[in-house]
């Protein structure tokens, strides 16, 4: 063995040694909300899940679709165990370079994939299995009720019975507002207000695959939620035109709606999502985990600009839209409850 | 898309190996999963507020030998107290004794030559990947390796040396 090799082995060996004492998420979720209460809390802001019925737009970043109102017959309606993929697009604060992200949701909701991009595990073909367990949402769920998966595309990601949810712009937005006042184990944001809530769920489901006649429903409801400013030729991180949907908004957990503003943009003509920007709107500083410092953000730093490039449905996990093969490493995946 | 799920699973997926990865670095379960813990709060500090780093394990890694460095420099006492207090390689597997021994030599070395061979002979990460979690130029990763093994050679030599004489010493 050269030593290199050994090297190698005597890593591997010495590093069975280290313990891992039971409990290490306890501990970290107890470390997070001592040093980081601030940014800790608001997990679904931005969480680009899905919800059920009807299900019509196979969007593609690259078509120019049509303003259809309508549902298209023609598109087939996703089957359970297909797949969800969407693309974003990320440019972030700090400098560093733009990146893409890819997530494979499941159309059940029961799964979901990510591509593993370790240099060192793709090398060799592999499928990574998991669970997960399913938790609460924050605002919990009434005593009795069991956790439910829900399914990842349309209005059923959200409302119990989606075919009593009006597709008119009031009555929608009514039925939104109904929701996040009393999410009974809905995946809702944490907002510091109702209109807060409100607007950053629809954001989340802007983000998903929704009936055309819902997508332009929520386009106009968006522009009546109080402090909701509508702005004509924003430019996604993609550089994509559109109307942006700008306020105050808890991005970062509760309070933060008093520093950061989300904007929302989209394609006025058929109302896709085209990508989101945070914005820091007023100075201010977040304090360093354990540590006497903290990061100072400034009045309209943008914090993180993304940009959905594609959503589509696809037979297979870690599959792309318009190829055949999937890629080589991928990990699934599984919900599971109770 | 920072989700509080999709942490859990990033957690789930890699403390284990960043306690390993502390472990190697300090030598002590303790403060390996001390380090684990603290630099998966940063990581998740920085996934919540900017988004999701663009590989996460990296970050995590990063800020992991980052912080055990800074840490190293705040209090060399108690560290070295560390060094001296190492697990006793009580196993009567003679391959991973060996291991044991070499490993303890590498954690003779001056700090970035110890992280440097970590990252590459345990992370297998390439040098210029590692010169982006030391921040330093690819050329210094380069010859901290080189000194590093050359180092570790010549300790290992001393050793050798030193079982042979204490051998023929025996009566």
């Amino acid at each position: 063995m050269t030593l290199e090799e050994q090297l190698q082995d005597a890593y591997e060996r010495a590093a069975q040694l280290a313990a891992v004492s039971p409990g290490a998420y306890d501990r970290f979720l107890r470390r997070r909300a001592r040093h980081g209460r601030r940014v800790a809390a608001a997990g679904l802001a931005l969480v680009a899940v899905l919800g059920a019925a009807a299900l019509v737009a196979r969007q593609l970043p690259q078509e120019r679709e049509p303003a259809a109102p309508a549902v298209n017959a023609a598109e087939p309606t996703p089957r359970p165990h297909q797949w969800v993929y969407s693309r974003e697009l990320r440019v972030e604060h700090g400098g560093r370079k733009p990146f893409t992200t890819e997530l494979w949701d499941r159309v059940d909701g029961r799964k979901f994939a990510r591509p593993i991009s370790d240099r060192r595990v793709a090398r060799a073909q592999e499928v990574r299995k998991e669970r997960m367990q399913l938790r609460a949402s924050p605002q919990g769920c009434p005593p009795g009720q069991p956790l439910r998966i829900r399914p990842a595309v349309g209005l059923g990601r959200w409302f119990p019975d989606p075919s009593a949810v009006p597709t008119d712009p009031d009555g929608l937005l009514a039925a939104v507002y109904q929701l996040v006042e009393a999410p009974t184990c809905a995946p809702i944001p944490v907002g510091d207000t109702v209109q807060d809530r409100a607007f950053m769920l629809i954001d989340g489901m802007l983000q998903t695959l929704m009936p055309a006649e819902v997508r332009a429903a929520l386009y106009q409801a968006l522009a009546k939620i109080p402090g909701v400013t509508v702005t004509q030729g924003a430019t996604d991180a993609a550089g994509r035109r559109g109307v942006a949907f700008s306020r105050a908004a808890a991005i970062e957990g509760p309070g933060s709606s008093d520093w950061l503003r989300l904007e929302i943009m989209l394609d006025p003509n058929t109302h896709r999502y085209l990508g989101a920007r945070h914005v820091v709107t007023r100075d201010h500083v977040v304090p360093d985990v354990g540590g006497p410092g903290g990061t100072r953000f400034r009045t309209g730093q943008v914090l993180v600009s993304r940009a959905q490039l594609a959503l589509a449905v696809v037979d297979a996990p870690c599959q792309r839209p318009g190829e055949t093969t999937t890629c080589a490493s991928y990990v699934e995946t599984t919900w599971v409850t109770g | 898309m920072a989700t509080e799920e999709e942490f859990r699973g990033f957690f789930a997926q890699h403390y284990e190996r960043l306690c390993r990865l502390g472990f190697l670095l300090t030598g002590d379960p303790a403060q390996a999963e001390e380090l684990a813990q603290d630099a998966l709060v940063r990581t998740w500090r920085r996934w919540r507020l900017v988004g999701k780093p663009d590989n996460p394990e990296t970050y995590a890694r990063k800020v992991l030998v980052n912080r055990h460095r800074s840490l190293l420099r705040r209090s060399l006492v108690e560290a070295r107290y560390l060094y001296r207090d190492r697990p006793n390689a009580g196993h009567s597997d003679e391959h991973r004794e060996d291991a044991i021994v070499l490993w303890a030599a590498t954690r003779r070395l001056p700090m970035r030559q110890q992280a440097v061979l970590v990252l590459r002979y345990y992370e297998d990460l390439s040098e210029a990947e590692i010169a982006g979690v030391l921040g330093i130029p690819v050329g210094t990763v380069k010859t901290l390796a080189r000194r590093g093994l050359a180092r570790l050679r010549r300790s290992l030599d001393a050793t050798t040396q030193g079982h042979t004489l204490s051998s023929k010493e025996r009566p």
